[in-house]
């Protein structure tokens, strides 16, 4: 017969900590007089006694070898004096190692938030510099969810939504490709879509559309290099991010433009 | 008595000025009782081994703390908490050790008794140990540290819940199972047992 079987685990806790001196008055005498009466638990305490004694009895075993410390496991003492140990080899084993892909993985990670992060701020914290018409070819559909109404969406608030400023910025890209590639179809693969000339052709027409839609006061104040970037930005991310299957531009595009 | 005390401070303070080989001393009068912590904690004699050289390069590179007092007891506390860390992390990472792998019969045998008995004095003991000690192994990893550093190492229950940061109630509860148990795992080798121990 086990212990288990008998008496539940209160039961038997009470017994080993009973066994152990760590019952207080009113518990031990509450267990004495159980005991007393009950010869099934008398005999319960009795076999845990016998259990702590057999494992306590347990004999010292021998070392199977010497532990003691060679020079090749401590280092000299420190310059305070104390003691200070070489590396195990477990520990040598923990050296932290940075492989060259991750590094080179984090730093393009890093580039790439970056150049986000000027392309977001740079278009929403300052007005934007083209305020063409909106297109009426397939590009300017492609990426404007709703037919953009040029100035009179912002004119005289100072203030563009995410949207807008969107509208504004494909709105100046499709007049860079409608000048440069009139004639050129949009081919299935929608490569076209995203065919931006260089910047320094497009410089005059950006600045003509701008004048001639938006007020001196609002004149750009975006760098050039910023605009190149923007522009490599629109090349770079449908190749980068999935074709869109709808008309409706992704809300990912949205948001990095 | 109190030439092996003034001896053992005597080591303990060139230890701490940068002695090794005041250490090593320390470690010679401690490493049996260090091990066999140590083995009935981790239930085998190499990782047993290695537990116990972990633990006394550790007691090296912490003697700045030992501030006085029992010096057994101080030491024999690292080589629990070593064991206890060495089983956490087994139990998290499970994996056979290189160890095991050996063919049997090659240098797998039970540690051997200290102060070696006669031959048939072992023969007749050696039985029981191992039985004993396989119903220790045969504890889960909580239950049978609780188990060791009470009915081997004698700490009390305060001890051992500062020790392995368990509330005092867990560990009343882990040992009382842990007891009950081995006492039932012990009733199968009844006749391995003394008289006086029949359970």
């Amino acid at each position: 017969m086990s212990a288990e079987q008998n008496l539940n685990p209160q039961d038997l806790e009470l017994l080993s900590a009973y066994l152990d001196n760590m019952l207080n008055d009113a518990e031990r005498s509450a267990l004495e007089a159980r005991l007393a009466n009950d010869a099934v638990l008398r005999a319960e305490l009795d076999g845990l006694r016998a259990t702590i004694a057999l494992i306590n009895g347990l004999p010292t075993l021998k070392a199977p070898r010497n532990f003691t410390l060679t020079p090749a496991m401590v280092k000299s003492r420190t310059e305070t004096g104390a003691p200070q140990l070489v590396k195990s080899k477990t520990e040598t084993g923990r050296i932290i190692r940075f492989p060259i892909s991750a590094v080179m993985s984090a730093a393009a990670s890093f580039v790439f938030i970056l150049v986000g992060m000027i392309l977001v701020f740079g278009s929403v914290n300052q007005p934007s510099m083209t305020k063409a018409p909106a297109p009426s070819n397939d590009v300017a559909l492609m990426f404007t969810p709703q037919p953009v109404t040029n100035q009179t969406t912002f004119g005289g608030m100072g203030v563009q939504t995410t949207d807008e400023v969107f509208a504004d910025d494909m709105a100046f890209e499709s007049v860079v490709v409608q000048e440069n590639q009139p004639a050129s179809p949009i081919d299935e693969s929608g490569d076209a879509l995203y065919a931006v000339p260089a910047m320094a052709e497009s410089l005059p027409l950006e600045t003509q559309s701008a004048q001639d839609v938006m007020p001196m006061q609002s004149m750009p104040t975006q760098s050039l290099t910023a605009r190149i970037i923007k522009e490599r930005w629109y090349k770079l991310l449908p190749k980068i991010l999935p074709k869109p299957r709808c008309d409706k531009p992704l809300p990912l595009v949205r948001l990095w433009l | 008595m109190a030439g092996d005390v003034a001896q053992e401070n005597a080591w303990i303070q060139s230890a701490q000025a940068g002695d090794i080989e005041a250490f090593n001393a320390l470690i010679l009068l401690y490493q049996d009782m260090a091990f066999t912590i140590a083995y009935r904690m981790m239930g085998d004699s190499h990782r047993a081994a290695d537990a116990t050289q972990d633990a006394f390069l550790t007691a090296y590179r912490r003697l700045e703390t030992y501030m006085g007092g029992n010096f057994k007891a101080w030491l024999m506390k690292i080589v629990t908490n070593t064991c206890y860390d060495a089983l956490r992390y087994e139990k998290r990472r499970p994996a056979t050790h290189l160890d095991d792998l050996t063919p049997e019969g090659i240098d797998d045998e039970p540690p051997i008794p200290d102060p070696t008995p006669t031959p048939e004095q072992h023969l007749q003991t050696a039985e029981l140990q191992q039985a004993i000690q396989q119903c220790i192994d045969a504890l889960g990893t909580d239950q049978r540290v609780v188990l060791v550093m009470s009915d081997v190492d004698g700490y009390g229950y305060q001890e051992i819940a500062d020790q392995i940061g368990a509330q005092l109630g867990t560990v009343k509860s882990r040992l009382s199972r842990a007891r009950a148990s081995v006492r039932q795992c012990l009733q199968a080798v009844r006749e391995l047992l003394p008289d006086e121990y029949r359970l």
